[in-house]
């Protein structure tokens, strides 16, 4: 008689490794703080090389050595430098930790894993990115008082009308805020530009923005 | 005098300030909040107090009055902390919820929210000992009664109270009975406890929940024991228990009791209009409801009957259609002559005004049928044919028996032919030579004045069905009361039931004299003379009722019990046709008496306001109402809290304005409207709306703004606006209310099930924060078993709606955190650029849901868009994401 091959189903929990991942996620988010990205509008530049790691790892490269060593690389080339001491830090802790998570979840929940990881890392950089822009926004508005002191001052000056403070938006030289600005207005955004610079703000590449009015 | 709606508002109001709501008191069985638990109690103590105040029993004083309150109000306030709320929730290990330090803390408090701060500290630490009493067991508590005794020396009797054990057992009694889930249960508990059982009667009706019906038998049980003096003490689904003073020798009402105060109020609801419902379809089963005839407004139903069908319809049919009918006519008239293409045209035109009339003809057919109505009898219609004769000729009688459904040919020669050919001064219109020459709307209504005529005198002496319905009805749902109710041997009831399964098979959708039933929709066993023949009228789909068609050939019918039959009757005679979906509200578990009548009247003030909006009585034709738009829902939800939200609020919640487009269209329908109506003439439009209008457009802005109350531009508003009530409410008892809707809840009518079930899911939830209550929306006859309702709302049955909530009815620790999640779906559904049809699903399962903001800027990008998430789409996104995890601790 054949030995009977017993077999029982089980279910993973993928909800069961949501601090595991939440934890590499906020390595990769604490190396991301250091890189300046190209551009802030795409999934690719925003994410920067840890894009390229977790698309490693969906290939089935997940070995920490060999993503450490290629993703130092791809830094390098991008940024024409290498990591800082903390990034370095972090995106080493990032990488050893993604390794070992993967090594304990079932290989049929990777794609969900690393899709949680990607995503949430996105949605969270994404979300940053807009509360900078937000408070940049914040500057400018504080920065026109400074200079304008009342609203209608500054429509005047502008040549348009502005209803309040709150809808003005900074917009560097590749938006369309600043390509449809009246010449007064482009002059003082790139003053403030230039008065950004001067605090040593993080510089953050421009992106085209379409606000709804 | 205890202004009890005052005491329980104010207690609400402290307890929801205090978050009461979204606490739990009892988990496992049926779900209760504290906020509801401890309200109920509050409620039920209220109700009682006279009676064990009076010196027959207690002999309360004022301030053992004052004790009982707020020991009631506290007993369970240990229930708030996080680590019970845990351990409630299955998340945590047993933690105690009587915490006597807190319990003394708060009593000042509630002392001050209930207006009794004049209480002396030590009446305070009576309360917070009576509360804290009331979770205890025998040899447990010796301590407690120790320090209470001691506590009492040296206070002064005349503001406290040397009776702190009585007090208590009061306290924990009261808490035993609203911590019943049945009425069977409650009524046990108050009997069996010491210190409230020689001091209440209390008595109870328990009912089977059927649909409708029942809330008329909730009334009528109500009313029954109300005649008796008792009084309604805890509302369930199932049942009320009631309460009267021992010493007044209280008896509960017999069934005979409850059976004539349930024939009244179904007498009140039957007596609606009912014409529209009379007619039925011109190709199938014209008196679908021979028992709603009533013999006086047969006139009514046969004009109705005359404006089923149009006298253009038949004129409009393809060439070929028209020619063989034609042909028909000829060869049935004993024409041998092929008919010219010209002929056909003059036949066809003849025939199609005719169709009306055909028709009228029908339902006369069939309202003097005594097979369909009984009360006619052989002699009615006997009657009836004499009468018919004298009118449209000898042999008249035979040809229009020999007609069946609509069939233009034949109809045109067995009935319209002998009316067309009398002559107009036999029928009081000289001046024509027959009545063929009049005009139609004329000959039309010659025709139902004749029939009318011939029909009365059949009727002359005899009863209406209608009138015997209510009783008939009545006998039929008190068949649904299990208590009060006459002893049934189940040994019997069981062999019945087995005898009729096992030999009812072969009859399945078929009407047979020595044929046996089960009714498919309640299981009841019946013979030919108890059941009724249910076609789609009453069921959609009757074979999918049984899958004993399969077996036993397809049927059109289903025979069902009569009082699932009647239940469906009632049901469309209350709201003038077939409803497309149902919300019904049930207590959670149950309502005391201040919270149930405000229960009622809050959903009435509700649906009345949402009425008011859908007549466009504000005077404005700009908004509508809608349940399916969830997006707008949660948008004007906003931050609100769904519990603290009143009537108009949430009617405003469900409002939506119409976009531009639709209010120009709207606009110039109306402007068409009025013209033709006024044949372009606006000094008639002036005369007739006693107003002056300086132009038509002046005219179309008094009519959207409702000033003109003249018959003509009030329909042409509703008309053109759609300003009908589409939402109804059937309520009769805080046990059970149903909110009956015209059109289901959905977005769009492309929408898939799936879509459409979580909209009424959302609304579910919504409803059922706002009035904390049970709520399930579901369709007419869809088997949800309300007498068994778990928590806040109930998941419709789809499977994808299933495993996405993993609930049949989603408990209420989450119902607040799924609203918020679908509402979240809804308002990210447009910028995601899914298809429609099954956005707001694949949205909720997208799976991790940060995926949605890739999502959402891809779809921009297609669309050559550069735009960024806003900070509302983050906070939508978020809250998916909270809802998507569990909480992992």
């Amino acid at each position: 008689m054949r030995t009977p091959i017993w077999v029982r189903g089980k279910t993973y929990d993928i909800d069961s490794a949501q601090a595991q991942i939440d934890a590499v996620r906020e390595c990769f988010s604490r190396y991301l703080d250091s890189y300046i990205p190209k551009s802030s509008a795409s999934k690719h530049g925003l994410m920067g090389p840890v894009g390229k790691i977790l698309s490693e790892a969906k290939s089935g490269r997940s070995d920490s050595s060999y993503l450490k060593g290629y993703v130092v690389r791809v830094h390098e080339l991008s940024q024409k430098r290498s990591p800082s001491p903390e990034g370095m830090q972090a995106l080493e802790e990032g990488i050893d930790q993604l390794a070992k998570l993967l090594q304990d979840v079932p290989p049929t929940a990777h794609d969900l894993v690393l899709d949680r990881l990607d995503y949430g890392l996105y949605f969270a950089r994404r979300k940053r990115f807009l509360q900078w822009l937000e408070e940049r926004d914040r500057l400018f508005r504080e920065w026109l008082k400074q200079k304008y002191a009342e609203l209608p001052s500054l429509a005047s000056a502008w040549g348009r009308k502005i209803e309040d403070w709150g809808r003005i938006r900074y917009g560097g030289s590749g938006s369309q805020t600043y390509k449809t600005a009246p010449a007064p207005q482009r002059e003082d955004l790139e003053a403030f530009a230039r008065h950004l610079k001067e605090l040593g703000r993080q510089p953050v590449a421009e992106i085209e923005e379409e606000i709804e009015e | 005098m205890i202004d009890r709606a005052e005491v329980v508002a104010t207690a609400a109001a402290w307890m929801q300030a205090r978050g009461w709501k979204r606490k739990l008191a009892k988990q496992r069985g049926r779900e209760q909040s504290l906020f509801e638990h401890t309200l109920i109690e509050i409620d039920v103590l209220l109700q009682v107090l006279a009676i064990l105040a009076n010196g027959r029993h207690y002999g309360l004083s004022a301030a053992e009055h004052r004790i009982l309150l707020a020991a009631v109000f506290a007993h369970d306030v240990g229930k708030e902390t996080d680590e019970w709320q845990r351990y409630v929730r299955a998340d945590g290990p047993y933690v105690p919820h009587i915490l006597p330090e807190l319990t003394r803390r708060i009593v000042p408090e509630l002392c001050i929210a209930l207006g009794l701060e004049d209480c002396a500290e030590h009446v305070q630490v009576v309360m917070a000992r009576c509360a804290e009493f009331h979770h205890s067991k025998p040899g447990r508590s010796d301590g407690a009664i120790m320090e209470a005794m001691l506590g009492a020396e040296g206070s002064e009797a005349q503001e406290s109270t040397d009776r702190f054990l009585a007090l208590a057992h009061i306290v924990r009694g009261i808490d035993h009975f609203a911590s019943a889930s049945t009425p069977a249960d409650a009524v046990e508990a108050i009997v069996e406890d010491p210190a409230l059982g020689h001091h209440l009667k209390v008595a109870r009706h328990e009912v089977l929940v059927r649909g409708v019906s029942t809330t008329f038998v909730h009334r009528a049980a109500q009313a029954a024991f109300e005649a008796q003096h008792w009084k309604p003490l805890l509302y369930f689904s199932t049942g009320t228990v009631y309460a009267a003073d021992p010493k007044s020798n209280p008896e509960p009402p017999g069934l005979d009791g409850v059976r004539t105060a349930l024939k009244s109020a179904i007498d009140e609801a039957i007596g609606r209009d009912v014409r529209q419902l009379m007619v039925g379809s011109p190709t199938g089963n014209i008196l679908p409801k021979p028992e709603l005839v009533s013999f006086a407004e047969c006139k009514d139903y046969l004009a109705v009957a005359g404006r089923k069908i149009s006298t253009s319809s038949f004129a409009k049919k393809p060439a070929a259609a028209r020619r063989k009918v034609v042909s028909e006519y000829w060869r049935l008239k004993g024409e041998a002559a092929v008919p010219s293409d010209a002929d056909v045209e003059r036949e066809a035109g003849r025939i199609s005004q005719a169709q009306p009339e055909m028709l009228v003809f029908k339902f006369f057919k069939a309202i003097v049928d005594p097979e369909r109505i009984p009360t006619l009898g052989a002699g009615g219609a006997a009657l009836a044919k004499k009468s018919y004769e004298e009118v449209f000729g000898q042999g008249s009688w035979a040809a229009l028996q020999s007609t069946s459904t609509l069939m233009p040919a034949k109809d045109m020669v067995k009935t319209v032919d002998y009316f067309w050919s009398l002559p107009g001064g036999a029928v009081g219109h000289a001046a024509v030579k027959t009545v063929a020459e009049l005009p139609s709307d004329a000959r039309l209504q010659l025709l139902v004045d004749l029939l009318d005529r011939v029909a009365q005198s059949g009727f002359a002496g005899r009863q209406s069905p209608r009138a015997e319905l209510s009783q008939r009805m009545a006998e039929a749902f008190a068949g649904d009361l299990l208590w009060p109710a006459a002893r049934k041997d189940a040994r019997h009831e069981a062999a019945a039931q087995l005898d009729h399964y096992s030999r009812s098979k072969p009859y399945a959708g078929k009407e047979a004299a020595a044929a046996v039933y089960l009714c498919p929709i309640c299981n009841a066993p019946f013979d030919r003379e108890s059941g009724k023949k249910a076609s789609a009228d009453f069921i959609d789909n009757p074979q999918t009722h049984t899958n004993r068609g399969v077996s036993h050939g397809s049927f059109g019918y289903v025979m069902v019990c009569s009082v699932c039959y009647y239940e469906r009757l009632l049901l469309q005679v209350l709201l003038g046709s077939r409803p497309a979906e149902i919300i019904t509200l049930l207590p959670r578990l149950n309502l005391g008496p201040v919270r149930g009548e405000r229960l009622v009247e809050f959903v009435r003030q509700w649906v009345e306001a949402a009425k008011g909006q859908m007549r466009g009585d504000s005077g404005s034709a700009e908004f509508g109402f809608s349940f399916g738009f969830t997006d707008q829902v949660a948008r004007n939800l906003g931050a609100h809290d769904p519990a603290a939200l009143q009537p108009d609020e949430l009617v405003s919640l469900f409002s939506y304005r119409f976009t531009p487009d639709t209010q120009k269209r709207r606009r110039r329908e109306a402007l068409k409207r009025l013209r033709e109506e006024f044949d372009d003439n606006l000094d008639a439009a002036r005369a007739a709306s006693d107003q002056s209008f300086v132009s038509w457009d002046a005219a179309v802005d008094a009519l959207i703004e409702n000033r003109v109350q003249q018959h003509e531009f009030r329909a042409i508003r509703r008309e053109v606006f759609r300003l009908y009530e589409t939402v109804h409410l059937i309520c009769q008892t805080p046990n059970m209310i149903f909110i009956p809707l015209s059109y289901p809840v959905a977005a769009g009518d492309d929408e898939s099930e799936t879509s459409k079930g979580l909209r009424r899911l959302y609304v579910s939830l919504l409803l059922s924060l706002v009035f904390d209550a049970s709520v399930a929306i579901h369709q007419e006859g869809e088997p949800v078993d309300l007498s068994a309702t778990s928590g806040a709302a109930y998941v419709p049955s789809l499977p994808a709606v299933r495993g996405l909530v993993g609930h049949e009815w989603v408990p209420m620790a989450e119902a607040e955190r799924l609203l918020l999640r679908i509402g979240a779906a809804s308002l990210l559904v447009r910028d995601t650029g899914l298809p429609e049809r099954a956005a707001l699903y694949q949205v909720l399962s997208t799976d991790p849901a940060e995926r949605l903001a890739r999502r959402i800027e891809e779809n921009w990008r297609k669309k050559q868009q550069q735009r960024l998430l806003s900070p509302d789409q983050v906070r939508w996104i978020e809250t998916l994401v909270a809802g998507q995890r569990k909480e992992v601790d």
